[in-house]
């Protein structure tokens, strides 16, 4: 009988408060008239107790930067399945560096028939992209996640997104930015869509922009500000109801 | 609490029953993010009373074995009891995670079955969230339990 109520667990799960109270009348029965139950129960309290002392967790919390990853990550989850928020709800920065460097790398990019056309479109992108624009102090200023703020006097960069389908899997290093120092970004497309952008950390994209475009049109981006990372990816996405865009490009930051 | 902030609140309990599989901190960290992340992203999928610390344990299981499986580690030979034949014991590169303190290093020493409902046991969860997490009756938890709690007497030296 004592073999039996320690080898089927009875006793065990006595100690350990789980039986119904039929069981239990059967397991203090048995002890009542065993020692050797006794003491085994005494030895099944004890490991009860070192195990739960040792183990439990309910005084303990996760680590700060592992909450705020999993804040992150749930809001990622949401901007992802409802990118029709506004662009006021973003906290993340982008980057958009193409039409030069992108156009000079691949061309097969250029979509713009002609020598006129490619040669005027490299006048603008190169008169943009050397223009630095100290535009006074931004508005709406807005902390990000990820490091990166809005705000502050800025330095003015556009490109020109490239309308072939890019391999999603190409990654475009387009240079180096400088952490801590703002900069606004524009870009024009193609074609009429909406764009949305989204930075990508560890695989995991999460929206950071998305605006309705059209064709030819400059959308200038909010000032943003990197901080605290030494890289940045953006995926750009321009869709429209039968084509969609995709390009990846990453910037080093450079410490200042 | 919604399903995020239940997450980091649970976080601890993920990663000692991902360290019981593992055996190594940095794997089972990884390994509890990828389960998180997985949860959040079916978020919207899962009923409104689903309890998330028995679907984010069962989970932080199932893609635990699923990556085993694919490592061709785990043995499909087993004793009457369902247990492994492949207890798998110490080795010195496991013992690196066991900063200190004889119940890790007698956890390790148990073996993986033991030692995944010793450490559920010991984190909170009852007999019925053990059978229901690890697939089993509620019969063969309690034997396992009564011959996993006597190995650990031994080894500690329980008087």
């Amino acid at each position: 009988m004592t073999d039996e109520i320690i080898k089927s667990g009875l006793l065990v799960a006595y100690a350990d408060d789980e039986l119904d109270s039929e069981q239990r009348r059967v397991v203090e029965s048995a002890l009542e008239s065993d020692e050797n139950l006794v003491i085994e129960l005494k030895k099944l309290k004890e490991t009860g107790s070192i195990l739960r002392s040792a183990l439990e967790t309910t005084h303990e919390k996760a680590p700060e930067h592992i909450a705020h990853k999993i804040l992150q990550l749930d809001a990622a989850t949401d901007t992802q399945k409802h990118p029709g928020s506004s662009p006021t709800f973003i906290e993340k920065i982008l980057k958009l560096i193409y039409a030069s460097i992108g156009i000079f790398k691949n061309p097969r990019y250029i979509t713009l028939g002609g020598t006129f056309a490619s040669g005027l479109l490299c006048a603008v992108l190169v008169s943009n992209i050397t223009s630095l624009d100290f535009s006074s102090k931004d508005d709406n200023f807005v902390i990000v996640s990820s490091g990166v703020t809005r705000g502050g006097a800025s330095e003015e960069l556009s490109f020109i997104l490239p309308s072939a389908v890019q391999e999603e899997a190409v990654i475009f290093d387009e240079g180096t930015l400088l952490e801590g120092k703002s900069f606004r970004l524009s870009w024009r497309s193609p074609i009429d869509g909406v764009i949305t952008v989204f930075e990508v950390n560890n695989q995991i994209r999460k929206e950071v922009f998305t605006q309705t475009i059209q064709a030819g049109e400059s959308l200038k981006m909010p000032q943003l500000v990197v901080t605290d990372q030494s890289y940045l990816q953006l995926q750009i996405e321009v869709s429209n109801t039968s084509t969609i865009i995709t390009n990846n490009l990453r910037f080093k930051i450079s410490p200042r | 609490m919604d399903i995020a902030e239940n997450l980091i609140a649970i976080w601890p309990k993920l990663l000692k029953y991902a360290q019981s599989l593992t055996r190594n901190r940095h794997t089972a960290e990884d390994l509890v993010m990828e389960v998180i992340t997985k949860v959040l992203e079916s978020k919207e999928r899962l009923a409104h009373d689903t309890n998330i610390e028995a679907y984010a344990i069962r989970a932080v299981r199932n893609t635990f074995l699923n990556e085993e499986v694919k490592n061709k580690r785990v043995s499909s030979e087993t004793n009457s009891d369902g247990d492994s034949l492949y207890d798998d014991t110490i080795d010195e590169n496991s013992m690196k995670f066991t900063e200190e303190g004889d119940l890790e290093r007698t956890l390790i020493n148990l073996g993986s079955k033991c030692r995944e409902i010793l450490v559920l046991f010991g984190t909170g969860s009852s007999y019925r969230d053990i059978a229901d997490l690890l697939e089993l009756k509620m019969g063969t938890v309690m034997s396992r339990m009564a011959r996993c709690r006597q190995s650990l007497s031994d080894q500690l030296e329980v008087i």
